[in-house]
């Protein structure tokens, strides 16, 4: 019986639940997941957190009962009522003042709790100290007396337990610790260590596109810290390596970051590299004017170095990928003008240029072969 | 008050459920029933918590796929059919399909799994170069594959006796090409 490759086609569509196929389509994908974009990704968080938020939220249905927490609330907040009014919903079915939403802790029970904090982290049991430390914060809220110096232990700790196994989870764990500790103290004078820190422990776990946000927070709002250098780049780094990974959009971000750097640190050792960097980047995403003003600033720099040499060559590649003909002699005439002895192995282009140009462009063809024949080549 | 997840938690539950195929909206309820179900069920005797959330979040999102409903014959225009055909009868095609899944090589049932799923999967979610680079070919390597195999299903289907559309649950002269009137 001969079957239509289109009709057969059509059958895969039609699969049953519970049958060997649908069996064995569910097993591929628990053996061989899809990749999966991090925009989804977001969407979904950002979606089940909503979800799960309402939830937690705690909710009086009645402005009088409304009005009686806003003034307990008050009371414990030591601040004025008209402000937790201000937080009531116009309808007043829900009341969000952060307030409202934790017990007190005595002085007694502060000090029993960071006493327990510390001797689970004397002894070595960072996770411990977390759990401990997460139930207390659901409890008492995030501005308890010494909570930032415990969070931060306890996330210098858990990423340092990290290094030492290769449990994926052992990092999750830190990097959650490093985003609560942001988010309750993001202010914090130690804030900047910590997002280096953060940053660095989501570069390990592959997790670049997320570092690159850290250090470039670190070199944005700490900027004259002492971490800001190498955050600035290693964000170069971390643009990198979503390039490589085939994600859109961050060519863009990898040129921000290196001119970010340049700009900072102009006459640094490392400038020259940063620079072909951004003007690869430039050269990469078609935007060759860009790039050729950047080429042309590391060859000026080091005219001897290795990446001069690849700029001369990725500058003329712009023309020749752009066709621009009388653009490409120019250059090679500006060039052999500047650094007579770099035109050698650019003569067979130079050659196949002027014949090109030989009948729209007589003049600059006569330019070039001029310029061939004044060569020096032994 | 019930603890809730972090970002890195909802990223991590989320990365899971898209990748086993569902659409972002299911997904979004099976992350949000899984963490539910996991604070429910955390006890410290048991392990990580994080390892505990991942075992939900994949069940969930299997068992997904396991209440889906067969999907109807046409889905984009309302049809009537000149003649309803009989349905086919499922656990015939059950064994067939093993047989057929014994008979084929560990390649071709790659391929066949492969194609399946690009089929069955929303709209978007595995395009040919997706589909082709899980089995570690190009697209047209993929085309010339699954043209191969159902010259392979076609022989296996004749010398066992049985029609082609035996291996999946088609009835008879079912489908919007064969003997189908349009109506709206």
């Amino acid at each position: 019986m001969s079957v239509e490759f289109d009709e057969m086609d059509g059958w895969f569509e039609q699969i049953e639940v519970d049958s060997p196929l649908h069996d064995a389509m569910v097993e591929s994908l628990n053996d061989d997941p899809l990749a999966v974009s991090d925009d989804a990704v977001n969407r979904v968080a950002a979606s089940a957190q909503e979800k799960l938020a309402p939830a937690n939220n705690w909710r009086w249905y009645g402005l009088a009962g409304l009005v009686a927490a806003a003034a307990l609330a008050a009371l414990i907040a030591g601040q004025p009522i008209s402000e937790v009014q201000d937080a009531l919903e116009p309808d007043g079915i829900e009341v969000r003042h952060p307030a409202a939403s934790y017990e007190v802790a005595s002085a007694e029970v502060i000090a029993d709790h960071r006493s327990e904090i510390a001797r689970r982290l004397d002894d070595g049991d960072a996770y411990g100290a977390w759990q401990l430390f997460q139930a207390f914060r659901s409890q008492y809220g995030p501005n308890v007396d010494g909570m930032e110096q415990d969070l931060r232990k306890i996330a210098v700790s858990l990423h340092a337990a990290s290094r030492q196994t290769n449990d994926p989870d052992a990092l999750d764990r830190a990097g959650d610790a490093y985003a609560l500790y942001l988010q309750d103290h993001g202010s914090s004078e130690n804030a900047h260590a910590m997002r280096y820190a953060y940053g660095e422990m989501l570069y390990k776990a592959e997790r670049h596109d997320e570092a690159y946000d850290q250090y470039a927070t670190v070199v944005r709002d700490f900027p004259d810290s002492q971490h800001a250098k190498f955050c600035a780049e290693s964000a170069i780094f971390a643009a990198d390596q979503m390039i490589a990974r085939g994600e859109s959009g961050w060519e863009a971000k990898g040129i921000e970051a290196a001119e970010t750097w340049l700009d900072r640190w102009p006459d640094d050792p490392k400038a020259r590299q940063i620079r072909y960097k951004a003007a690869y980047l430039h050269y990469t995403t078609g935007d060759h004017a860009a790039a050729e003003s950047q080429f042309t600033q590391v060859i000026a720099d080091d005219p001897t170095s290795p990446e001069a040499g690849k700029a001369a060559d990725l500058i003329l590649d712009g023309y020749v990928v752009r066709e621009d003909w009388t653009g490409l002699a120019d250059s090679l005439l500006l060039g052999a003008e500047t650094y007579p002895e770099a035109l050698g192995d650019k003569r067979e282009m130079a050659e196949a240029l002027a014949e090109k140009l030989d009948a729209t462009d007589p003049e600059r063809a006569a330019r070039l072969r001029e310029v061939l024949a004044n060569q020096d080549y032994y | 008050m019930a603890p809730r997840p972090t970002q890195t938690q909802l990223r991590k539950m989320a990365r899971i459920a898209l990748s086993r195929g569902l659409p972002e909206e299911d997904a979004e309820d099976v992350v949000s029933v899984a963490w539910q179900k996991a604070v429910k069920a955390y006890s410290a005797d048991r392990g990580g918590f994080e390892a505990l959330l991942a075992r939900i979040v994949q069940r969930e999102s299997v068992e997904w796929w396991r209440r889906r409903k067969r999907r109807p014959v046409a889905e984009a225009a309302k049809l009537e059919l000149v003649q309803s055909p009989p349905a086919p009868d499922l656990e015939r095609v059950a064994n067939n399909q093993r047989r057929l899944f014994e008979a084929l090589s560990p390649d071709e049932r790659r391929v066949f799994t492969t194609w399946a799923l690009q089929k069955h999967l929303p709209q978007g979610t595995l395009d040919a170069a997706g589909a082709a680079a899980r089995l570690g070919m190009t697209p047209a390597e993929f085309n010339n594959a699954k043209r191969r195999l159902k010259g392979r299903i076609l022989s296996l289907a004749e010398a066992w006796g049985l029609p082609p559309r035996a291996f999946f649950s088609v009835a008879e002269d079912e489908g919007p090409r064969k003997g189908v009137r349009h109506v709206g």
